[in-house]
C-alpha cells in the first residue's frame, strides 16, 4: 500500500463497539461463517443427507498413481469446495474493506498450495520425515514469504486471524459441550496461574531493565495471555507509545515460531500423553494459530509413532480448552484493569481516559461465543443417539464432514502465517525488551510443563475418555 | 440541531471529545495493519480484541478510541457540515 494509500484510508472509523461490531469484526463473521456450516451440515444430516461430498480430502496414498486417481475421481468436488470457500470468504472480507480483486487470486493461490500440502500429508511414509501438514504449511509459507515474495497485495488472502476464528468455531461442533463444562475450570485455573506468573515476571524483569511501564505490560500481556492480539490490545488500553506494539509484535512472533517446532518436539521426546502435551502447549504457545499448528502436528502422531498415547482430537481438545476457554477471553479483564492502573497509578499524560467496563465486552474475543454455540448445539441435537448409535451414525455423516472443512480452515491459516511472516518487515525488538520477555518465556514454558504434565495430568490425559 | 450540538461539544469543551473524533486519531483497520508491521501474522486489525483503538499522529500513542485530549481537532467531516449550516 502506497503512502498515498495509506493517508486516504486513515480517516477514523465510526465506532464499531456497537452493532456495526457484527459486520466490522472478523470475529463475527468467523460466527456466521462457522454456525452456518455447523447449521447446514445438521439440515443435511436431518434430511438423511451430508456435507461430506464438498467436504472432500485428499485421501491416504503410497505412489502418485493411487493420489492422480483421487484427484481424476473427486475434480468436480474439489471445484465445488473451492466455489464455496471462495463465495464465502469474499463476500466477508468484501464488507470487512478488502477488495475482491485482490482476495481472489491469493485465495486461489492459498488453496491449491494447501492441497498439495495436505496431499503430502496424506502420503503413507509422512510421519517418517517428519511432513506433517502444519508444520510443511508454515515452513513452505515462511520460504516463500522471505526467500521469493509476493507482491503485498496478496495478503489480502492471507488472513491468519481469520481462518483460525472460523476453524476454531467449526471445531466447537466436534467438541461435546458437556467436555468445555467439565474441563473448562481446570483450564481457566492451570492458565490464570501460569498469565499471571508470566505477566509479572515479564512486567518486572523490563521494569528492572529500565523499559516504560507501558511497554513491560504491552510485552506482559503479549506473552502471558493471546500473544500479538493481548499485547495490541493492552498497548491500546493504557496508552502504549506507537513504536511498543511492533516491539511486542517482533518479540511474539519470534518466540511463538520457535515454540512450533520446540514444544512438540520436546513432548515427543519426553513421550506425553496427546491430551497433556496439547495442554501444555494451550498454556505456553503464545498465539492461537501458532498453538493449533503445534498441538495439531503432535496429535497426528498419536497413533503412527510407538509411546505416544491418546488421540489426535485429544491434543487440540485440550490446547483448545486451555487457550481459548483459559487464556484469550480475559483479555477484556486484563485491559480494564490495566487501563485503570495505568491512568490511577502511572505518571499522567495529556491525552486521557476515563476505564470504562464495557472495554471487557468491547475486546472479548466474540469468536468463542460460536465455538461454544456450535458445540452446544451439536451437543442437544444429538443428545438422544446411544454412543454405538452416535459413533456408526452421527460421527461419519454429521461430525467428519465439519472436521473435514476444520482441517481446511486451519491449514489456510498455518500457511497464511508463512507466507505473512517476513522477518526483514519486522521492527528491530531492541535487547531489554526481548530479554524482558524471554525470562517470561523461560518461567511460562516451566510452569506450564509442571501444571500439566504432573498436577493436572491424569486430567488431561483423560480428556474425552 | 444535532449538527450545531456536535459543533458546540467541539468548540467549547473539547476535552470532553473522544480522540476517536479527533482529525489526529486513524484506526482503520488497514491503515493499523499497514502501521505495525507483522500484526497480521498472528493477529489482526480487524479482531474484536483490539476493538476501536487508533494511533494518535498528534502525539505518536496508540490510544483507546475514547481517549480525550485538549489538542483534539476535528475531523474534516465537521468543517465540512460547519461550511454547509453557513
Amino acid at each position: 500500500m502506497s503512502s498515498a494509500d495509506m493517508d486516504s484510508r486513515a480517516i477514523a472509523r465510526p465506532g464499531t463497539s456497537g452493532w456495526g461490531e457484527l459486520w466490522r469484526k472478523e470475529d463475527w463473521w468467523a460466527i456466521w461463517i462457522g454456525l452456518g456450516i455447523v447449521l447446514v451440515a445438521y439440515l443435511l444430516f436431518a434430511q438423511g443427507d451430508s456435507l461430506k461430498w464438498i467436504a472432500v480430502t485428499p485421501a491416504k496414498w503410497s505412489n502418485i498413481g493411487q493420489l492422480m486417481d483421487h484427484f481424476s475421481a473427486n475434480i468436480l468436488r474439489y471445484v465445488a469446495q473451492l466455489g464455496m470457500w471462495l463465495a464465502i470468504f469474499t463476500a466477508a472480507t468484501a464488507v470487512l474493506g478488502h477488495r475482491p480483486r485482490q482476495f481472489i487470486p491469493a485465495f486461489l493461490l492459498l488453496y491449491v498450495i494447501s492441497l498439495l500440502i495436505f496431499s503430502l500429508g496424506q502420503w503413507d511414509q509422512a510421519n517418517k520425515y517428519n511432513l506433517e501438514p502444519p508444520l510443511v504449511a508454515l515452513l513452505v509459507g515462511m520460504l516463500i514469504s522471505n526467500l521469493i515474495g509476493l507482491p503485498r497485495w496478496l495478503d489480502a488472502g492471507f488472513r491468519v486471524e481469520f481462518y483460525v476464528k472460523v476453524g476454531i468455531v467449526l471445531l466447537g461442533a466436534t467438541l461435546p459441550f458437556t467436555l468445555i463444562v467439565w474441563a473448562g475450570p481446570i483450564a481457566i485455573l492451570q492458565a490464570s496461574i501460569v498469565s499471571i506468573t508470566t505477566f509479572l515476571v515479564i512486567f518486572w524483569t523490563g521494569r528492572a531493565l529500565g523499559l516504560d511501564r507501558r511497554l513491560c505490560a504491552t510485552l506482559g500481556a503479549g506473552g502471558a495471555v493471546c500473544g500479538v492480539s493481548a499485547a495490541i490490545a493492552i498497548a491500546g488500553a493504557v496508552g502504549a507509545k506507537k513504536e511498543d506494539a511492533p516491539i511486542a509484535i517482533t518479540t511474539v512472533i519470534l518466540w511463538a515460531i520457535v515454540m512450533i517446532f520446540v514444544l512438540p518436539l520436546v513432548s515427543r521426546a519426553l513421550g506425553l500423553p496427546t491430551g497433556v502435551a496439547g495442554a501444555w502447549i494451550g498454556t505456553s504457545e503464545f498465539a492461537d494459530a501458532a498453538g493449533l499448528a503445534a498441538a495439531q502436528s503432535y496429535g497426528n502422531l498419536a497413533g503412527q509413532v510407538p509411546g505416544i498415547a491418546g488421540t489426535s482430537d485429544q491434543a487440540v481438545f485440550s490446547f483448545t480448552l486451555m487457550k481459548v476457554v483459559g487464556r484469550d477471553v480475559w483479555i477484556g479483564i486484563w485491559a480494564f484493569v490495566l487501563a485503570i492502573v495505568a491512568t490511577t497509578r502511572w505518571e499522567a499524560r495529556e491525552v486521557g481516559q476515563r476505564p470504562n467496563a464495557a472495554q471487557i465486552w468491547w475486546r472479548f474475543p466474540k469468536f468463542v461465543i460460536g465455538f461454544v454455540i456450535a458445540s452446544a448445539f451439536i451437543t442437544w441435537v444429538t443428545a438422544e443417539y446411544s454412543l454405538a448409535d452416535y459413533n456408526k451414525t452421527v460421527t461419519p455423516v454429521l461430525v467428519a464432514p465439519v472436521k473435514d472443512l476444520r482441517t481446511w480452515a486451519f491449514i489456510f491459516c498455518f500457511l497464511s502465517i508463512g507466507l505473512t511472516t517476513r522477518f526483514r518487515e519486522l521492527a528491530s525488538a531492541g535487547r531489554k525488551p526481548f530479554l524482558a520477555f524471554s525470562a517470561g518465556v523461560v518461567i511460562n514454558v516451566l510452569l506450564g510443563f509442571v501444571l500439566s504434565a504432573f498436577v493436572f495430568a491424569s486430567h488431561w490425559e483423560n480428556l474425552t475418555r | 440541531m444535532g449538527l450545531f450540538s456536535v459543533k458546540a461539544r467541539a468548540n467549547e469543551a473539547p476535552r470532553l471529545v473522544r480522540c476517536e473524533t479527533c482529525k489526529y486519531f486513524r484506526n482503520d483497520p488497514a491503515y493499523i495493519e499497514e502501521a505495525f508491521r507483522g500484526l497480521t501474522s498472528f493477529s489482526s486489525g480487524y479482531a474484536s480484541a483490539r476493538a476501536d483503538d487508533g494511533l494518535c499522529t498528534q502525539h505518536d500513542l496508540y490510544l483507546a478510541a475514547d481517549c480525550t485530549c485538549p489538542r483534539h481537532k476535528p475531523k474534516s467531516f465537521f468543517r465540512v457540515e460547519e461550511r454547509s449550516i453557513r
